[in-house]
């Protein structure tokens, strides 16, 4: 499904390398988080992903369409953008207006325009402010906007830069559902964040990027027990990962706190315990 | 854009001159080439801005910029062209649009004033850093601080928002909207629209710049600087030389 071989991109020819030769290969449904140290080539290589940039050297492939010879706008219609930061991407008059732009431009049928619409507002909590001004709006919610817009879309493939940005823990939550759910219909879904309780609780495949390379690529509980490479970007395993390694080799397959529960019962109950 | 408006670091002798004298130079060969209404002239200027990059070492920089307003200065001059009938006729580019001698010398003309006018803004920029020309303006021209700062930040900010631009169409590409068209007219079309995001970014960066100006005591006293800007001969040579070019425009002119 995208095929990214031997990629390597610079600014301009006298600039450093910010992607040094990558390969991945992310196939039909799967969850990745791509995760690594401001500046380590995160948003470059996702912006590789829809032609917003093209490889100095090497290729991507999304479905077969080879992203330097195909227009931004039409490799739209199979991959769905969310951008860091919201207000790059409003400007309608209003939240309906801002979720149909796409749609429109796609070519939807109009008569499934308004439908689906309606059901992605519902889906993120935005049909009470269809007929608001978006920039009214507070942050959080100005980001869940930007998430309906490009959800509408129904893109086989998802991208999101950081999507629960600005969100309380609640929103954070919501938000992360709803992606879950859509992985579960069968999307593909490649995320970059930050929260690695959110990588660990949700994502199903992580790399690391560091300096441009791809340092780990992996499932997410191999990876986020790593703590050299994820130290090397500054990152730390999430809370029941650090706590699951310093219990020791009976913790090893424990990355939630259920795991961790049970794990705890067997081993005290396997000691003489009675629980 | 970002090219145009953005200090280049170096040490050549255009480096070194005083801002003020830069800033007069710029300001003086702009008013120059409006009052002149000599080919010659402006070919002049344009030749002598080049030869100044030149020297200064940031002769890319600057016909990346001289590029840019040529592609400008041709659609001006073609639509000088369309809209000048007097004169020889040549031939007709449509039914009953001509193409003149008068309007061909006329829309040459405008094309050198408009490049020979802005190349020396953007050369001068260039060649000047930004904290170095607010003390100019500020202690050199009395301006107030609170105006100078005004300016200066003005053009400090067209390069983040040229790229808070990029991003905008970015963002819209990937929602399907052409903005990756290779039609131009259609291009000013889907882009017009776009203006609004950035316009509100805009507005949403002075009000969170201004508070954070008000909470660090912006204006709050009398101001001193760190470093004194002196004139040395290089440059009365170099007022010398603007007031000539000055002169020179008005006899030619």
């Amino acid at each position: 499904m995208i095929s990214i071989r031997n990629l390597t991109y610079r600014y301009n020819k006298k600039a450093p390398l910010i992607l040094d030769h990558i390969n991945l290969e992310i196939g039909h449904g799967e969850f990745v988080a791509l995760i690594g140290q401001n500046g380590a080539g995160k948003t470059t290589l996702l912006k590789q992903l829809n032609g917003l940039l093209r490889p100095s050297s090497g290729s991507v492939t999304i479905n077969g369409l080879d992203t330097a010879t195909t227009r931004t706008s039409e490799l739209a219609r199979h991959i769905g953008y969310l951008f860091q930061n919201p207000d790059h991407q409003i400007f309608c008059n209003t939240v309906y207006d801002e979720i149909r732009f796409g749609l429109v431009n796609i070519k939807c049928q109009p008569e499934l325009i308004d439908e689906r619409i309606r059901k992605i507002s519902g889906l993120l909590g935005l049909d009470h402010i269809l007929a608001r001004n978006p920039f009214t709006l507070s942050r959080g919610e100005r980001q869940r906007v930007a998430l309906a817009s490009v959800l509408a879309l129904e893109t086989d493939i998802l991208v999101l830069d950081e999507p629960t940005t600005g969100q309380d823990y609640k929103e954070c939550m919501e938000i992360m559902e709803i992606v879950k759910s859509l992985n579960e219909q069968g999307k593909t879904i490649i995320m970059v964040s930050h929260d690695m309780e959110v990588v660990g609780d949700y994502c199903k495949r992580t790399i690391i990027l560091n300096n441009g390379r791809v340092l780990e690529d992996d499932e997410t509980s191999i990876v986020l027990r790593k703590s050299q490479s994820l130290g090397m970007s500054g990152l730390e395993p999430p809370q029941i990962i650090q706590l699951a390694l310093r219990l020791g080799s009976s913790f090893h397959k424990v990355n939630s706190p259920e795991e961790m529960a049970k794990t705890i019962i067997s081993c005290t109950v396997s000691g003489g315990v009675r629980v | 854009m970002k090219q145009m408006l953005e200090y280049v670091h170096g040490n050549s002798i255009f480096h070194r001159l005083n801002p003020l004298i830069k800033l007069i130079w710029a300001f003086v060969t702009c008013v120059a080439c409006f009052i002149s209404s000599s080919h010659l002239f402006l070919l002049g200027v344009l030749l002598m801005t080049i030869v100044i990059a030149g020297i200064s070492g940031v002769l890319g920089r600057a016909m990346g910029v001289f590029k840019a307003l040529l592609v400008l200065g041709l659609f001006l001059m073609l639509f000088q062209l369309l809209f000048t009938p007097h004169g020889r006729v040549y031939f007709y580019i449509l039914p009953g649009v001509p193409v003149t001698d008068l309007g061909l010398s006329f829309s040459l003309l405008l094309m050198l004033k408009m490049m020979a006018a802005l190349s020396p803004l953007s050369l001068m920029l260039m060649l000047t850093p930004m904290n170095e020309l607010l003390t100019a303006m500020t202690h050199n021209l009395r301006v107030p601080y609170r105006y100078a700062f005004v300016v200066v930040t003005a053009l400090r900010f067209i390069p983040t928002f040229s790229q808070e631009m990029d991003q905008i169409m970015q963002a819209q590409r990937s929602r399907g909207h052409e903005t990756d068209t290779r039609n131009p007219f259609k291009k000013v079309r889907v882009i017009l629209p776009m203006c609004i995001p950035l316009l509100i970014s805009s507005v949403r960066r002075v009000e969170t710049m201004a508070i954070s100006l008000e909470t660090r005591g912006f204006c709050t006293g009398p101001r001193s600087c760190r470093k004194k800007l002196g004139f040395t001969l290089f440059d009365l040579l170099a007022i010398i030389i603007v007031v000539a070019v000055l002169l020179l425009s008005i006899a030619i002119g």
